[in-house]
């Protein structure tokens, strides 16, 4: 069991090869042209939060939009109905039917979080400065795994691992580590770019 | 003249009967019969509520995830919809370690009060110091820490409808437990303190 066990580990790293200086530097500019180049995304996602103690991650499921530089919508359709707008340094909120918002520019978690969020959708975050980053190849797809650096960031997050499509450079996947080892894992599909999106969507 | 001191004393002891139980009658405690709270009670089961909990006219809504981990112990996790963790506590027994909390609520008066609601709220059973009925309710008080808790059972069917902790004199808490699925949980809750503006309210979520 033990030996199938480290088997499997084993063979699971074996798939991940780390990217040398000039693919990564490759890859960065890669990603940062198809970010510009993103004017809108709208997709499905999954979310599975993961806490060690649980016997099931809990799942939530909805769709997303997001329209350069920084709108950003989420919005929950199961297990409830839940949306969260993050538009002019506001976030606003929807929670089935009962709204609400927050300003950002007085709530510095609020803010961080909303910026990590917005350039995580579209994959414009692999700057140095921010964080420490290693690339890796695994199949199709492309792993950026970011450490954070700024210390608002460090306390909520110990990594973040953006999973990217290796032929589009859009971001498929997103793993928010905290720092205990539980983990958001929010998965999107049904990618559509450049699709315009109706001002309503936006509208609180 | 004996008599009148003794009806005048018993006088007192019926006016100050907290108004919880002030409508019902009174009887013996069976032996050494114990309150039950089966709601948090199962070491199998992930108890995931939806929170909405409003202090003082703001508004917070996340996850609140509770779960057996030990005999006498229970995980506390409250995070945003995001995932983020607001708080994560464990409470065993009468005492609780942080495991951590954002700054925004890591302030005593509010952490006090959280631990005192969530330990009303786990806990499975205790001894009984006294016991009421009426038409619809059989009533079981426990005494802890200066304060008295009322586990009101349905007549009908045996099943805790709601826990009232209370001083002396005054009612303090109300826990309400409505809507329940075979496996002993309760899918909507509702926590309301009467001396200050917080109230809770959760819907557990189905998969």
């Amino acid at each position: 069991m033990l030996i199938a066990f480290l088997a499997s580990f084993s063979w699971i790293q074996a798939q991940e090869v780390k990217l040398s200086a000039s693919e990564a530097t490759t890859f960065i500019n890669d990603v940062s042209k198809s970010a510009k180049q993103s004017k809108t995304i709208v997709n499905t996602f999954t979310q599975l939060k993961h806490i060690d103690f649980l016997s099931n991650d809990i799942e939530s499921n909805g769709d997303l939009y997001f329209k350069s530089p920084n709108i950003i919508k989420w919005s929950y359709t199961k297990p409830y109905k839940y949306s969260v707008i993050f538009k002019d340094k506001k976030l606003y909120i929807n929670d089935a039917g009962k709204k609400s918002d927050i300003n950002l520019a007085s709530n510095k978690v609020f803010k961080k979080l909303n910026d990590l969020i917005a350039k995580s959708v579209s994959g414009d975050m692999l700057d140095e400065s921010q964080f420490a980053m290693q690339f890796f190849k695994n199949k199709g797809i492309y792993i950026a795994k970011l450490a954070p650096k700024d210390q608002t960031l460090k306390n909520m997050f110990k990594q973040i691992v953006l999973g990217f499509e290796s032929k589009s450079y859009l971001v498929s996947s997103v793993k928010l580590i905290e720092p205990s080892g539980d983990y958001t894992l929010i998965k999107f599909k049904n990618t559509s770019v450049n699709k315009p999106i109706p001002d309503a969507v936006f509208i609180h | 003249m004996r008599y009148l001191y003794i009806s005048i004393f018993l006088f007192c002891c019926i006016s100050c009967k907290v108004a919880t139980v002030k409508d019902y009658t009174e009887t013996d405690i069976e032996g050494d019969e114990l309150f039950q709270n089966p709601y948090f009670s199962s070491s199998v089961v992930d108890y995931v509520y939806k929170a909405d909990i409003k202090v003082y006219g703001n508004e917070f809504s996340g996850i609140l995830i509770l779960k057996k981990v030990a005999p006498l112990k229970h995980r506390i996790v409250f995070t945003s919809q995001f995932g983020t963790t607001f708080f994560d506590l464990e409470i065993e027994n009468d005492s609780y370690r942080i495991n951590s909390i954002v700054e925004q609520l890591d302030r005593k008066i509010i952490l006090n009060t959280l631990i005192r609601d969530f330990s009303l709220l786990i806990k499975e059973k205790g001894a009984v110091t006294g016991k009421y009925y009426n038409d619809e309710f059989t009533v079981l008080q426990s005494d802890s820490n200066k304060r008295s808790n009322y586990y009101f059972y349905e007549l009908a069917n045996k099943r805790l409808h709601k826990i009232v902790q209370a001083t002396k004199r005054k009612e303090k808490v109300i826990i309400r437990f409505k809507e329940f699925s075979n496996n002993q949980v309760a899918e909507n809750i509702r926590i309301d303190h009467k001396n200050i503006k917080l109230n809770i309210e959760l819907n557990f979520l189905k998969k």
